[in-house]
């Protein structure tokens, strides 16, 4: 604990010097950056650790002095040589080829996975975890996080009761068509606030807004927020509602990017439909048009979802990703039968649409021998009921019938291969990146905790 | 036999074919029926075919009687050929059908089918979204999926002709957006099918600005309450004249006055209408049609300005197709022309072109006749919704041929010192059935409100149906004015509104006679599939009535 939290403060420091000398991210000018920066330090420090903080009462010179030597210690790592890590005796639920180890080794190499198994050489200068009766499973990709903050012109809609009388209204952008929007360009990784998604186990996360833009992928390694996105360049993803302005976007976007790939002959088309588009959207629809990156689409309901798949029927390529709530998926089920489409939502039991009979769509989907993936923060509100026993939403799910390693893949391998990420996140596998968890126990029982989340070979989180 | 019909439907529009044009289409089945039976894929043979037409001839007397009266003669001529030849016929599908598509057998059920007699303890026969046979003897294809419906009644679906805000929000504007605002998984639907509406006239935004008739609510933008009776655009409460409008902020009624200067522009902004299937769960067959007929409020026809205003359009119009047939002719003649310039919407010229109904509402006996003369005038075929004092007028429309849309309980007080003269009358069925006037029945209310599951509200429809019966009418027209009137109005008489070989399989199989209030739908078909079933949706009440005897 100690250790971790001053890791956390020294590297801060070195990372908030590093955003100052890059000239910050997003659209907050340095100063602000550097301010922010500031803060959080000190709140990190009060909230994070009441040890630290006692000891930096008594001497913040000594912490700052031991700080700095951590920080030196931890950036000479890096180049001198990357130790060896082995976490021994545990249960590994490695989400690979080698599917649950009873009692294994997984052995890293500094940010990666050199070895896993049940007889694996554990290096001789290796530091060695004992992990014994603890369960080790890969970090839970989060495929669609929405950025709070970074949105805008949705055409989501909202109810409000007035003397009794339910209104619906839409949000005042309804008339016109959301704008694209990269979430990097509007994300400052200082006024994000991941801890929660952290010690819920999630190492990745593929941050979306409502609207329409480009995602980008995060990785939870919060002593460094400067470095908070991995990849800038994500998915396409857009929030559609049954109307011809919202589902124009997804028309407009389709036909740029078959006007371009098509290429002369349609050209004045193509001129007319994607003189609206800006040069990165066209790329990313041409892109989705040639099935080289898949399309996250929001649909705010069941009516929505036949609509997205009635116009991508023509667009053999396309690969998509809906995102929608279990009811809306059930209804549709019929329908997502041998469609070329993943789906992605909450890990929750639901009920039948205008019944009071309770349903287990995910089980269903797998069932139905439909791909799924779980985001465990589409409701934010069950991701903080679930702190430290983040699994126990899939374990409900496991007891209705969906099968325990297709629970595991849905938050760990599929939404690595939906977000194309696969060669390096979602199982524990030699080479990959060591996004690991630890729990003391079997993760779907309800008594067990989550311990350590590990982020590239580094701790983020001990509990 | 599908030219055939077409030709009736458009050749023959003069006002005195109009009644003719319809039985034309009503008798459509015998001249399907002349067709050779197609030996290869032809499912009966042609003894049962025999055997059936024989049972036809015992029924056709006794069970079977024309819709509208008007001209029984001339039915029972017609008739006559049709009993020497087989009546129903197993049809090669049509070429757009899947030829892997499975075929249902509903058996047992007595058959109204509305265009002809009803088939007692008969057969239908359904493939894709099609019926494929109907009769008593029909074979059944061996990989049929039968569906034992003894003791129970099956009619076409009903169609209403006054809907709001089902199977789409009442802010989807018409046009081309509509397809996109469809929503097949709107509750309501499963409401209207559950009392038998497959299909109806959807009232919808104008695309263009909204119609003059609009709730008061709807100022706000966005802002849809969800159960509210006085926002339904066809609500008409009574307020003593027809031509009352409400006020938009207080909702009480503002008595009608001729504007001093002119305050509209000269276009005539017609209410948008679509017609949507009610096929829950699938998108592609809900929509039917765009714009079935142009409507307008009484209020924008009344009043020298307006009606000066309409007859500027109807010349418009008129002076565009000769201007186009000109440059047809010429452009055939082999001369340079240039295509006339269209300044009018093609809705109106199809009204011109006789092709579809003006619908407006006129109530009083005075705005009745008003609206025929208007019509006669100007020469475009009328429809006219309200009619509550059509019992006083009824010669006038039957005369005129002009088909009304009939709310049975719809009251209206009489004038005082006129009690015999005006005012409404629960007779209004009866008296138009005998006077020939085709009439469909709508309900008192075109949306849903779960406050009246029997009250007023949409879902009151076939009661609204049976107050016709009461009012005097044959229970067949009562029938036929939830199903192939309306499907007429429409112009989906060719697709919608009877059991005939060829026609949609939208159809309803109920656990009793049709329009009993006792009667519940059973399951519902749309397209040729199940959309609602009683046991399953739980919609409305679910009980064994043989057990509570």
């Amino acid at each position: 604990m100690f250790h971790s939290s001053l890791a956390s403060v020294g590297s801060g420091m070195a990372g908030g010097k590093s955003a100052e000398c890059r000239g910050g991210v997003g659209r907050s000018g340095n100063q602000r950056v550097a301010a922010n920066r500031r803060r959080r330090l000190h709140t990190d420090v009060s909230l994070q650790d009441d040890e630290s903080v006692t000891c930096g009462k008594a001497g913040q010179l000594a912490v700052i002095a031991v700080s700095a030597a951590l920080c030196l210690f931890h950036g000479g790592s890096a180049f001198a040589y990357e130790p060896f890590v082995a976490i021994r005796g545990a249960t590994i639920e490695t989400g690979g080829k080698q599917g649950r180890i009873a009692t294994g080794i997984v052995v890293l190499k500094g940010d990666k996975i050199h070895a896993v198994g049940q007889d694996v050489k554990i290096p001789d200068n290796a530091r060695i975890i004992d992990a014994r009766g603890k369960t080790v499973m890969p970090g839970i990709i989060d495929p669609y996080h929405v950025v709070s903050g970074a949105a805008s012109g949705g055409s989501a809609t909202r109810t409000i009761v007035i003397n009794g009388r339910t209104y619906t209204i839409r949000s005042t952008s309804s008339t016109s068509a959301p704008k694209f929007q990269r979430i990097v360009d509007g994300f400052d990784p200082y006024e994000a606030n991941f801890r929660p998604l952290v010690r819920a186990g999630v190492t990745s996360a593929n941050l979306v807004a409502a609207g329409y833009g480009q995602s980008a992928l995060a990785r939870m390694s919060i002593t460094e927020p400067g470095e908070l996105i991995a990849a800038a360049d994500g998915l396409a993803f857009v929030s559609l509602t049954n109307d011809s302005t919202s589902l124009g976007v997804l028309r407009a976007g389709l036909a740029a990017g078959k006007a371009s790939s098509s290429g002369a002959s349609t050209a004045s088309s193509s001129r007319r439909s994607s003189s609206r588009l800006s040069p990165a959207e066209q790329t990313l629809w041409k892109e989705i048009v040639a099935g080289k990156r898949r399309l996250l689409v929001n649909a705010s309901n069941s009516a929505t979802i036949l609509h997205v798949l009635k116009l991508v029927k023509d667009e053999e390529k396309v690969r998509l990703a809906l995102v929608s709530n279990g009811p809306n998926i059930y209804e549709t089920l019929e329908q997502l039968r041998g469609q070329p489409v993943s789906l992605i939502l909450a890990p929750s039991i639901d009920f039948k649409p205008n019944s009071r009979d309770r349903i287990c769509v995910p089980r269903l989907l797998h069932d139905a021998g439909i791909e799924f993936a779980i985001s465990v923060s589409v409701s934010q509100s069950s991701l903080s009921g679930s702190q430290d026993s983040p699994l126990v939403p899939l374990a409900f799910l496991v007891k209705a019938g969906l099968p325990r390693d297709v629970a595991f893949a849905s938050l760990t391998s599929v939404p690595a291969k939906l977000l194309g990420t696969q060669a390096n996140l979602g199982t524990i596998e030699p080479r990959k990146t060591a996004n690991l968890l630890v729990f003391d126990g079997d993760p779907l029982e309800l008594g067990s905790r989550l311990e350590t989340v590990m982020v590239e070979g580094e701790t983020v989180y001990e509990d | 036999m599908r030219t055939n019909r077409s030709v009736n439907a458009t050749s023959e529009y003069g006002p005195r074919n109009l009644t003719r044009a319809w039985f034309s289409v009503g008798i459509s089945a015998e001249g399907l029926a002349r067709q050779p039976v197609e030996r290869k894929r032809g499912r009966l043979s042609l003894a049962a075919l025999a055997g059936m037409a024989l049972t036809l001839a015992v029924i056709l007397p006794a069970s079977w009687r024309p819709a509208f009266g008007q001209q029984p003669e001339r039915r029972a001529a017609e008739q006559e050929p049709a009993t020497g030849k087989p009546a129903a016929t197993a049809k090669k599908a049509a070429p757009g059908d899947a030829l892997g598509d499975s075929i249902t057998a509903i058996v047992g059920a007595d058959i109204h089918t509305v265009s002809r007699e009803v088939i007692r303890r008969g057969t239908v026969l359904i493939q894709g979204d099609k019926i494929i046979a109907v009769g008593q003897d029909v074979k059944l294809p061996v990989e049929a999926k039968v569906i034992d419906a003894k003791g129970k009644h099956v009619t076409p679906g009903f169609i209403a002709m006054r809907m709001s805000r089902v199977g789409v929000s009442s802010s989807a504007s018409a046009g081309s957006g509509l397809a996109d605002s469809l929503d097949p998984y709107d509750r309501n639907m499963k409401f209207a099918l559950g009392v038998g509406i497959t299909s109806g006239a959807v009232s919808l935004r104008s695309s263009r600005g909204r119609s003059s008739s609009r709730a008061p609510n709807d100022r706000f933008l966005g802002l849809e309450p969800e159960v509210t009776l006085s926002d339904d655009p066809e609500f008409n409460p009574d307020f003593g004249d027809e031509n009352t409008q409400t006020c938009r902020c207080c909702g009480l009624p503002i008595q009608p006055t001729e504007p001093i200067t002119p305050t509209s522009s000269s276009t005539v902004t017609p209410t948008r209408y679509a017609v949507l299937k009610l096929s829950y769960g699938e998108l592609e067959p809900m929509l039917v049609t765009q714009s079935p007929f142009f409507a307008l409020s009484s209020g924008s026809l009344t009043g020298a300005l307006n009606r000066h205003s309409w007859r500027q359009s109807i010349a418009k119009a008129r002076e565009y197709l000769k201007d186009q047939a000109e440059h047809e002719a010429a452009v055939k003649a082999g001369k340079k022309s240039t295509p006339p310039k269209k300044g009018v919407s093609d809705d109106l010229i199809r009204l011109v072109k006789r092709e579809t109904y003006l619908r407006t509402d006129a109530n009083t006996a005075d705005s009745i006749r008003g609206m025929i003369a208007l019509a006669r005038e100007l020469d475009y075929k009328l429809m006219l919704d309200g009619v509550t004092e059509g019992w006083l007028t009824a010669s006038d429309l039957g005369e005129q041929d002009v088909p009304v849309i009939l709310t049975p309980r719809n009251r209206r007080s009489p004038v005082k010192g006129r009690e015999d003269s005006s005012g409404s009358s629960i007779e209004t069925a009866g008296v138009l059935e005998r006077a020939g006037v085709p009439f469909a029945v709508a309900a008192l209310s075109s949306s849903i409100s779960m406050s009246g599951l029997a009250g007023r509200d949409l879902t009151s429809l076939p009661l609204e149906a049976a107050f016709a019966i009461r009012g005097g009418c044959r229970p067949a027209t009562a029938l036929a004015a939830l199903t192939l009137v309306p499907a007429q109005l429409l112009g989906l008489q060719d697709r919608l509104g009877s059991i005939e070989v060829g026609k949609d399989a939208d159809l309803l199989i109920l656990d009793g006679p049709p329009l009993d209030y006792r009667t519940y739908v059973e399951t519902a078909w749309v397209s040729g599939k199940v959309r609602y079933d009683r046991r399953q949706d739980r919609v409305y009440p679910v009980f064994d009535r043989e057990q509570l005897r």
